[in-house]
């Protein structure tokens, strides 16, 4: 009876401890499908991380600017667009002043569209209440001028050509200590060029895709990054943020934590079966 | 420190072949060279090279204003935007060469030889071979019909990006099957790993949805499973980076000083 | 790069730093040459390469994705000792590079190694490709060779990003023997979760000296444990200063200062009372 047993539910066990993988990967696709499909929210509590930066913005003065370094493209716009959408929504609901500049050539016409999107919805003006900085290729030499002259160092706007002083939007900047936080909004490291080069005592946040955030929390810690925003789950924590205050609604963040969260279930559950299989079939084997 | 002008009309194509003759002449020297001879003469160009960047890294560099033009207070900082940025671009672009000629010709000699596979060789040779029409066509001729330009942001913007994008996508598969093979509890060890990972990731996820009856403020906040998440990350994960960091950084340190003064031994660098 | 002017401190210490590797090599050079651990991935090439002779089918070896660099130099030197091992048992190896730079250094360290395992008719050119210098297309281009010629052991040494897992997962999919290493720490882990072995952190940088046991490169890490030894002390004295003084102008005052201050208790108190 017992041997019986053993031989009918030890191939369940040892099946369960090895799942094809293709198997795995088609449920995944259909766990992910289905709250892409039907949305779904899940209740979310901000990381003090997101909250850090969404006050360090929310503090602006009005003698100050906010700098976004948009350094991303297409590929990661699952994560980044969500964040950057939310701090434009914060600023320009608060009224704040803001430039935006990038790393990565590409980047440049992708700022540029969001940020227009967004301005219609709050009338923000080019020139007036924002500007654009353009493509910095020479990242080192762009932080460490903007750091003694920004007006210098940048010269000129990068979509109506105008020398920085004579636009609205920068009266009274002249320099890194009239900039309230800088924001690397980004895909890859370049968060290093404004933490190793910035002049002291200016804040830096950094939005960026989840693989990148484990290695940028060390500069969290040492109050070298005054917030992070991780993945589509910060771009969320800041919609919510936004939300609570009155600064902003939802968007791809919200959206896009229901799939997220169902895919991080299914791994967890994964796991789980993995494990239990394991341990019944290891108590199997002992009896 | 002025920007070096970019030269116009055939003025340009005589100075692209002139280099093109000088950076071959060079080269051609450099094979010629008798080993003795050349292992001394790559190290001495190895130091001179490390020693810009050492002066560059302790010398001064403030930026500051000198006739209200803002420049760097080191000469050398302005050398590596104007200088040695473009020459270490010309070298990557003359070897970049290199490794399309190695690829085309594996590839066409797949398709010429029927080898296995072959088919894939020649989707590999069209696209690459449209890439290079369109792209050059649409960027470098400015006078080129509309629809070269369609044609060329179809293949970059609708099928290269969409095809990066999806690659980038395939990482949700594997991070599935890969947990779920790697994440079993044989040790203690293991048992804390998973248990950590576990709280992580429910602190990214639905762990509000746990947790979300008890109250995010005072002592209890403490029992919140994104506050255990943010525990481990900043706590328990952090200093861990850091250590690893730090043995990366002096391992770096250590290898660039050897192969800076000569004495590193191994590949390239001779037994 | 940081600039010395702007922390003299750091600079000073990077020159200590730098003085104590110095030293270790030179006493190193004049015959002390210290013992070195050992370590599990290191010593897993030799069985990896073995099994990829037993059954007859070719190693691959990826330096990482970025350009030449020291990572990159120190992945090649590892190469070459892997080179060497299949030469000398007619292994096929195949490597791939995402960098037009390193590909023609690769190809004449590959051909050096058959030549100083003086089998040098085995090398063939078309082992060491140059696929793509794009990220994914270089993954999708590795991915589809390790499928279709069924790669036995693969090495990933150097710089890897997102595409890390995409490699690992791709060669565990055929049975491969996996080693990889590199010094990016936020791939480590998909790296620890897919391969067989894996070289974690600065054990990326002892890889030359523990296969060759030459006495710079085995000073050179001796040198790098008394660098961290300094480094641990100043972390240590550090830590002490923060608990102590405190957090100048930060947001965070350390427990002890509070104590210390005019009301110190009462305040400690109170806040507990609050947290409630």
């Amino acid at each position: 009876m017992m041997n019986n047993t053993t031989n009918n539910e030890t191939p369940l066990l040892e099946k369960l401890q090895k799942i094809d993988r293709r198997i795995l990967y088609l449920i995944l696709v259909i766990v992910i499908a289905i709250p892409t499909i039907w949305p779904i929210n899940i209740p979310n509590a901000p990381l003090p991380m997101s909250r850090d930066l969404w006050n360090t913005i929310n503090a602006t003065p009005p003698n100050k600017i906010v700098l976004l370094s948009s350094t991303w493209t297409k590929n990661t716009r699952g994560e980044n667009q969500g964040q950057m959408e939310a701090i434009l929504n914060q600023l320009m609901s608060r009224h704040i002043r803001f430039a935006i500049s990038t790393f990565d050539p590409r980047g440049s016409q992708v700022a540029l569209n969001l940020v227009n999107s967004v301005a219609k919805k709050y009338g923000y003006v080019y020139g007036k209440n924002w500007v654009d900085f353009g493509y910095q290729p020479n990242g080192v030499n762009y932080v460490k001028g903007i750091s003694v002259d920004l007006i210098q160092t940048v010269k000129r706007d990068a979509v109506l050509k105008k020398p920085l002083q004579d636009l609205p939007v920068m009266k009274g900047i002249r320099n890194a200590d009239n900039i309230q936080i800088v924001v690397e909004i980004s895909a890859s490291s370049s968060q290093y060029y404004w933490i190793q080069f910035l002049k002291p005592g200016v804040k830096v946040g950094f939005a960026c895709t989840s693989v990148m955030a484990p290695e940028a929390i060390p500069y969290y810690t040492s109050h070298q990054l005054a917030g992070i925003l991780w993945g589509a789950k910060g771009a969320y924590d800041y919609e919510q943020l936004n939300v609570e205050h009155h600064t902003g609604g939802w968007g791809s963040g919200r959206q896009y934590m229901g799939p997220l969260s169902a895919a991080f279930g299914l791994v967890i559950l994964s796991i789980f079966v993995g494990n239990l299989a394991m341990f019944l079939s290891r108590k199997r084997s002992r009896q | 420190m002025h920007n070096w002008e970019i030269a116009q009309g055939n003025t340009i194509w005589l100075a692209l072949a002139g280099v093109l003759l000088v950076t071959f002449i060079v080269i051609g020297l450099l094979t010629k060279l008798p080993l003795t001879l050349r292992r001394p003469l790559l190290s001495v160009l190895v130091f001179v090279s490390g020693l810009f960047y050492a002066l560059e890294y302790f010398l001064p560099t403030h930026m500051v204003l000198d006739h209200g033009v803002l420049v760097p207070e080191n000469f050398l900082t302005d050398l590596i935007p104007n200088i040695i940025n473009p020459l270490a671009q010309d070298l990557s672009a003359l070897l970049f060469g290199l490794g399309l000629f190695s690829l085309i010709r594996m590839h066409f000699n797949n398709v010429v030889r029927q080898r296995s596979g072959w088919v894939n060789s020649l989707a590999l040779l069209v696209s690459t071979l449209s890439m290079m029409v369109f792209g050059f066509w649409s960027r470098a001729n400015l006078h080129h019909p509309q629809w070269v330009d369609q044609v060329y942001h179809h293949l970059f913007d609708g099928v290269y990006q969409n095809m990066d994008a999806a690659m980038f996508s395939l990482i949700a598969f594997f991070i599935l099957s890969a947990s779920y093979r790697a994440f079993r509890i044989r040790s203690f060890e293991a048992s804390i790993l998973m248990t950590s990972a576990l709280i992580v990731l429910l602190g990214l996820s639905f762990g509000g949805l746990i947790t979300d009856k008890v109250p995010d403020y005072g002592l209890w906040s403490n029992f919140r499973i994104e506050t255990w998440s943010s525990w481990i990350l900043n706590i328990i994960s952090s200093p861990g980076l850091r250590a690893i960091d730090f043995g990366v950084g002096l391992g770096g340190l250590a290898m660039g000083l050897r192969i800076w003064l000569g004495i590193e031994k191994g590949a390239l660098f001779g037994d | 790069m940081q600039h010395a002017c702007d922390n003299w401190f750091v600079a000073f210490f990077e020159g200590a730093l730098i003085m104590l590797i110095m030293v270790r090599i030179i006493k190193s050079m004049r015959g002390s040459i210290p013992f070195i651990r050992r370590i599990p991935g290191l010593n897993a090439i030799d069985e990896a390469i073995g099994r990829a002779t037993e059954m007859g089918k070719p190693i691959l070896m990826i330096p990482g994705i970025l350009g030449l660099d020291i990572v990159s130099l120190q992945a090649l030197n590892v190469f070459t000792h892997v080179t060497r091992t299949a030469a000398r048992f007619a292994t096929p190896i195949r490597m791939c590079v995402c960098d037009a730079t390193l590909y023609t250094i690769s190809q004449e360290v590959i051909q050096d190694a058959y030549q100083a395992e003086g089998k040098p008719e085995l090398y063939d050119p078309d082992s060491v490709r140059f696929l793509s210098d794009q990220q994914f297309a270089f993954a999708a281009s590795v991915a589809g060779l390790i499928q279709r010629e069924q790669v036995a052991a693969t090495f990933f040494l150097g710089s890897f990003f997102a595409e890390s897992l995409i490699f690992a997962e791709v060669a565990n999919s055929v049975g491969a023997i996996q080693v990889a290493g590199t010094v990016m720490t936020t791939q480590t882990p998909f790296f620890i979760a897919a391969c067989d072995y894996v070289i974690i952190g600065d054990e990326f940088y002892a890889a030359s000296a523990y296969l060759s046991k030459e006495p710079v490169a085995t000073g050179s890490l001796v040198g790098q444990d008394y660098a961290k030894l300094l480094l641990t002390f100043f972390i240590v004295l550090g830590s002490i200063i923060y608990t102590v003084t405190g957090y100048a102008g930060g947001p965070h005052v350390p427990l002890i200062h509070t104590l210390f201050a005019d009301g110190g208790w009462t305040a400690l108190l109170h806040s507990i009372r609050h947290l409630f």
